[in-house]
């Protein structure tokens, strides 16, 4: 049997032969039969599918289950996260959030989600915090601390990975591919938390659905390596550029990429002010990261961890 | 539907799938409509409700059916879903959602196989759509609620964001292309049976006209368009085809079909305040 289930929807299709039957993760025992034409409303736009095969109905109810926390909990989490939610709403989201993530498997999956990227700047991270009951259960204010904890390593390791050259994939298609399995693998996570022995790790997990896609050895090479050549965070972290935006936990995203300085030179022809314009940041601010860069001396690469090492 | 078009402004071809006139940029095509205004899909439609409106005189029901074809020109497209599709549509234009959920498409393929036979054919073209990605799928609703089956959040949809990009089907199109054992790789419809937004009160009584009975009372116009089965086979209902995507801004009205418990309670509570904010009514 083979099934498709979705968290968003709530919902499974078994596909048995001709035979097709869903459930809700609400009432699982309830098996409703289906026909091809519910297909195209059964799922929506379908964009969070997920396909199960040769599995058993105990095992897809166990997935859609998982899949139905994950969803729910990053669901909750970016509510918890968002300042134009009502506090009593952002409260209850948080109780809600608690029950979650005593799950280890769901909270894995919202952190490999939320460690691949920076927190965007309207994120409310200081509110979440404040709103956490720091007597209760406190699997949420830690799971918020890592997150915050986290914020610059995070940065640089997204940074790192959009300046890995698309050719390398192949085309968009297959980066996307490929980076859909580093979220779901949590690879955007273990090189944000573990940097100098994320490789080892990485080498162990390479999984087959990555090591199949072509060149993988060679970009995960390519991404530690970029995210191992940034320079100390210290240097770049905003507060100590002036760049603080007060209140503001997404000050972090503010992390620059020293590629994306060379690039903005290169296609300023060397103009700091439209160079620091591109990026975003002011002329003071610019001129600080060049000194900071300059004054940063290379690393010998013999120091570098490799991955057949 | 045509192959190309030529453009209004420059006149040159645009062919099918373009959104905008190669040549010269112009915006505003939506297939869909293109098919439903064709002159001889529109005079198939015409000819059909032309008999079903003789049909209903004979049998008294005129007056009934007038008033019904009053009822559905102010009829809304409906789509239903869970709270997490309407919270995701909901927060599309803010960042802090956007930057997260991205990273949740999945964009799958179905695996080689013939035990995926029986659903490939169906999801390669609609559900995981290429060129059709651009359509979303609704039901005519004269009283905002959708189709329970697939979901407890009906979102109506404002008139004036989808009327120019929406068109009707008789029925759920995959349902008819069986009655009509019409093969989805070579769908060569009949005509008559879809129609622009604005006609879609004349789709409505060409296909339910003989359901119009001289009895039948205004309250009960709303269940006579959209029948909602007891599983979704027994489920029928006219089909809207939106091109193009929606979002918070493009809903009118939200109305919860079913209680909500758990997470997915604090989940409606945080959907309620987004939709609210932007006049989104909720029932």
């Amino acid at each position: 049997m083979n099934a498709i289930i979705s968290g968003r929807s709530g919902r499974a299709l078994l596909i048995d032969g001709d035979s097709l039957k869903s459930f809700e993760v609400d009432d699982p025992s309830t098996l409703t039969s289906r026909q091809q034409e519910d297909l195209p409303y059964l799922f929506g736009e379908g964009s969070d599918l997920r396909i199960l095969e040769d599995t058993s109905i105990e095992d897809v109810e166990l997935e859609l289950r998982n899949h139905c926390n994950f969803t729910w909990a990053l669901d909750l989490t970016l509510i918890s996260l968002d300042a134009d939610v009502p506090i009593d709403i952002r409260t209850e989201s948080i109780e809600s959030l608690e029950e979650l993530l005593e799950t280890e498997e769901t909270l894995i999956q919202v952190e490999n989600v939320l460690y691949a990227q920076p927190l965007p700047e309207d994120a409310d991270l200081k509110g979440a915090l404040e709103l956490c009951n720091p007597s209760a259960r406190n699997t949420v204010h830690t799971f918020l601390l890592d997150l915050d904890e986290f914020q610059p390593r995070i940065s640089v390791v997204f940074h790192a990975w959009e300046s890995i050259p698309t050719k390398l994939f192949g085309d968009y298609e297959a980066r996307d591919a490929f980076r859909a399995v580093a979220i779901n693998e949590g690879y955007f996570k273990m090189l944000a938390i573990e940097p100098r022995s994320s490789l080892f790790h990485l080498q162990l997990m390479l999984n087959p659905s990555l090591s199949e896609l072509p060149n993988s050895l060679s970009i995960l090479r390519k991404w530690h390596d970029l995210s191992d050549e940034r320079i100390d965070l210290k240097h770049f972290k905003p507060v100590d550029l002036g760049m603080s935006r007060s209140g503001s936990y997404g000050m972090y995203g503010r992390v620059i990429n020293p590629v994306f300085i060379t690039k903005a030179l290169r296609k300023t022809h060397g103009n700091q002010a439209r160079a620091a314009r591109l990026l975003g940041i002011s002329p003071s601010d610019l001129r600080k990261l060049l000194s900071q860069i300059k004054d940063k001396k290379p690393k010998a690469r013999g120091e570098r961890p490799k991955l057949d090492a | 539907m045509p192959a190309s078009i030529p453009c209004v402004s420059c006149n040159n071809d645009i062919p099918q799938p373009a959104e905008r006139c190669p040549h010269c940029a112009r915006p505003g095509i939506f297939w869909n409509v293109i098919a439903a205004e064709d002159g001889n899909e529109r005079g198939e439609l015409l000819n059909r409700y032309n008999t079903a409106k003789t049909d209903a005189l004979q049998r008294g029901a005129d007056k009934v059916l007038v008033g019904f074809e009053r009822a559905v020109t102010t009829s809304v497209a409906v789509i239903a879903r869970s709270e997490s599709e309407v919270l995701r549509l909901a927060t599309t234009t803010k960042q802090l959602y956007a930057t997260y959920y991205e990273q949740l498409e999945s964009n799958i393929r179905l695996p080689d196989g013939d035990e995926w036979d029986v659903v490939r054919e169906v999801t390669d073209t609609v559900l995981f759509p290429k060129f059709k990605k651009e359509m979303r799928f609704g039901a005519l609703s004269i009283d905002g609620v959708g189709v329970r089956n697939y979901g407890p959040c009906s979102m109506a949809l404002r008139n004036e964001m989808i009327s120019h990009r929406a068109s009707v089907f008789e029925e759920n199109s995959v349902l008819f292309m069986k009655h009509k054992k019409i093969e989805v790789s070579n769908p060569v419809l009949p005509k008559g049976f879809r129609a622009a937004w604005s006609d879609r009160a004349m789709l409505s009584v060409a296909k339910l006209a003989t359901a119009i009975d001289p009895n039948l009372l205004p309250g009960q116009y709303s269940k006579r368009l959209l029948k909602q089965g007891a599983s979704s086979a027994d489920d029928d209902f006219i089909e809207v085809h939106i091109w193009g995507p929606i979002s918070v801004l493009t809903m009118e009205k939200v109305t919860v079909t079913a209680p909500s418990s758990g997470p997915r309670e604090t989940i409606l509570k945080a959907v309620t305040s987004k939709l609210l904010k932007h006049n989104v009514t909720v029932a």
